[in-house]
């Protein structure tokens, strides 16, 4: 679990790791999910053909 | 994806027979005589046969294909099954020798189909005719029927929204089915019908068997709520942030129609459109090439941990992330990819499609808010399996619109081999056509007023999810059954902390139910607390589980505990909860995860810190489930 944490919640200092778990205002939630989601260390764990590249 | 469902699905493979009797016939019966119900096996074998076998003379609706199938199999079912289903009997003995003779008559149908039927057969221009499929909506003609009117016509599907009480005499009817169907070359070789309404127009639905289409509908509905709750925000109405929903008519739980949305192509289709449409062949050429590249140069990696199971592939997870420099690999691969693929598809193809640099302007900005939409939407649902064939693009608008519901709230992340880590796809293509503006302009505004619109009425959408409680996916209760013990008693234990949190809630002074229920809460809650809080992998929490909310008789606890937890997700999505911490909870139950913690027993499972923020600010935004939840539940 600790290494999907590492990935998941990305590096020292990135806002998923910083911000709390909830009670995020609507700017941090949507800034959270799209760090998450645009993280290259996280998409390159992605299967091959959802194409993470593309 | 199977929902639950106690009705006979031998009716519904149309256009696969073979596969029509392997999956639903076949199977019914082995289980049904494992299980020593062997006149319910014989009574499903006669069923069958009635149906689609030797159907009364008048009542054969049947295509040529099917008939066809039924002269030349049928005898021979009828030799391994006898008549009726008389020769089916109970036992290992009888089973294996019914496997066996009914696998070998699969197989040899199944040659016999490809050898007719295939590319190159004898009988393979016979594919595209309706009357190889039914003779009935061959025949069909809304003019010619004897009793013309409501009952006797066919009805355009997809009519019951379920937001208002249906008027059936306003109902578009069919007039008739237009001959030849297409035949699409995916996998389950779909079939394309075009049907002829009464309002004059043309619709044109897409047939498709194999698969449970009861939660892509579902799907639908929960998003069209969204939509009305959108339309009626004013910034989200002023934007155009709603989803394109499509009508979706689940017949039987392996075959259903979709409505075929005109004047869309995938994303990927669009994108490979895109280079080419290009004039320079040489180019043309080379641009395929390095998106091949690409996608080798990804794959060569990517195949490493995903060709050898869920084990390798926490392995090498647990191994490249050992140190930070080492957690960056994994970008690295795949930012060495991106490098290789050709930029701004998207933005060249809606070019093309552009009558002028306002044209394009306005298709790429209609592009990015119904992306926000689409993106927030399917966040919320945890819609997964976000391929770019499952994103449609509609070149004339440029707005993008979602297909494919069949991974939801969260399967692709707690389910796949390869658990998906996103939460969303906002991928280069994706996010590089919005440039020079970047995604905080375009797609950051549109998704927080969708977020905010949608929060606001987040009761509404949680008690339409209430029917996933209720009747949960088939696919869950396989899922639990691969669960580790502590696993499952973490789910019933959370349970059991919910339910308590809501009741806090909701017996707080001012809560709707304070008064009338105090005492009885004052009673109830300290048996409750004594058990959630004895830390111990917990047969007492779940007992207490059983014991506070008696599930119904039919349902097993973990599965009931397991679908309010997929709700819970949603819940939690709808109050600000962070993102990377949800998709972290929905990996607790990945068997990955189970095999992890196997090995590390003493880990305790993770506890989500206290909140930062300040207290009264969390209570407000969050429900109590999220809101220093351990902490409540250890007073």
């Amino acid at each position: 679990m600790l290494a999907f944490e590492k990935v998941v919640l990305g590096p020292e200092g990135s806002l998923r790791r910083t911000l709390p778990h909830a009670g995020l205002s609507l700017e941090q939630q949507v800034d959270c999910l799209v760090e998450q989601a645009t993280d290259p260390c996280v998409l390159g764990w992605s299967f091959a053909g959802w194409k993470p590249w593309y | 994806m199977a929902l639950h469902s106690t009705t006979p699905t031998w009716r519904s493979t149309p256009t696969h027979p073979t596969r029509g009797w392997a999956q639903d016939v076949r199977d019914e019966i082995v289980k049904l005589l494992k299980e020593g119900r062997g006149n319910e096996a014989r009574a499903c074998y006669a069923a069958y046969r009635a149906a689609a076998l030797y159907p009364k003379a008048g009542t054969d609706g049947r295509g040529k294909l099917l008939q066809g199938w039924a002269n030349t199999w049928g005898p021979k079912l009828d030799e391994v099954c006898g008549t009726e289903g008389v020769k089916l009997k109970q036992g290992a003995a009888y089973l294996s020798a019914f496997s066996k003779a009914s696998g070998k008559l699969v197989q040899d149908a199944r040659d016999e189909h490809d050898r007719r039927w295939r590319r190159g057969g004898r009988e393979h221009n016979e594919m595209r005719k309706l009357s190889s499929y039914s003779s009935y909506l061959h025949k069909y003609d809304n003019r010619l029927l004897p009793n013309p009117g409501p009952l006797s016509a066919l009805e355009l599907p997809g009519q019951y929204t379920g937001h208002a009480a249906p008027q059936p005499e306003c109902h578009v009817m069919l007039e008739c089915v237009a001959d030849p169907l297409v035949v699409l070359e995916s996998m389950r070789l779909p079939k394309r019908l075009t049907f002829h309404c009464s309002d004059q127009t043309e619709r044109r639905f897409l047939v498709k068997g194999g698969e449970d289409l009861r939660l892509d509908q579902r799907v639908q509905q929960l998003m069209a709520a969204m939509n009305a709750t959108l339309d009626a925000s004013a910034p989200c109405a002023a934007r155009g942030l709603r989803m394109r929903t499509y009508a979706v008519a689940p017949l039987s739980t392996s075959v259903g129609l979709l409505e075929w949305m005109d004047g869309t192509e995938t994303l990927k289709g669009f994108m490979q459109g895109a280079v080419e449409r290009g004039s320079d062949v040489r180019q043309v050429k080379d641009e395929l090439n390095q998106i091949g590249k690409a996608n080798s140069k990804y794959m060569e990696y990517a195949n490493k941990f995903a060709d050898r199971g869920v084990k390798a592939f926490s392995q090498s997870m647990i191994a490249e992330t050992a140190t930070p420099a080492k957690r960056e690999l994994a970008g690295r691969r795949l930012e060495a990819a991106q490098a290789l693929a050709p930029k701004n598809l998207l933005g060249r193809g809606i070019l093309a499609h552009a009558t002028g640099a306002e044209g394009f302007l306005s298709m790429r900005s209609a592009f990015a808010s119904s992306l926000a939409a689409l993106t927030i939407a399917q966040y919320l649902l945890g819609i997964g399996d976000r391929h770019l064939d499952n994103f449609m693009i509609e070149p004339a608008t440029g707005r993008a619109i979602a297909i494919d519901f069949g991974m939801a709230f969260g399967h692709a992340t707690y389910m796949l081999p390869v658990p998906e880590l996103m939460a969303v796809r906002l991928t280069a293509q994706m996010t590089s056509f919005l440039q020079p503006l970047d995604t905080a302009v375009l797609l950051k505004a549109a998704m927080q007023h969708t977020l905010g619109a949608l929060r606001a009425r987040r009761d509404d959408l949680l008690r339409l999810m209430e029917v996933f409680v209720a009747e949960p996916l088939l696919d869950w209760e396989a899922h639990i059954a691969k669960l580790t013990e502590q696993q499952k008693a973490t789910i019933e234990q959370e349970e059991v902390e919910q339910r308590l949190l809501l009741d806090e809630e909701r017996l707080r002074p001012g809560g709707d139910g304070y008064e009338t229920a105090k005492s009885s809460f004052e009673a109830g809650v300290g048996d409750q607390l004594a058990s959630a809080s004895g830390l111990s992998p917990s047969a007492s929490a779940s007992a207490s589980a059983r014991a506070s909310a008696p599930p119904p008789p039919q349902q097993p606890s973990s599965l009931r505990s397991f679908a309010q937890k997929r709700m819970r997700g949603v819940r939690e999505k709808l109050s600000g909860g962070n993102s990377a911490r949800v998709t972290l909870d929905e990996l607790r139950l990945h068997t990955v995860y189970a095999d992890v913690s196997r090995r590390h027993p003493l880990t305790p499972p993770p506890t989500p810190p206290v909140s930062t923020a300040p207290r009264s600010t969390v209570r407000c935004l969050a429900p109590p489930a999220l809101a220093g939840r351990r902490t409540d539940a250890r007073l």
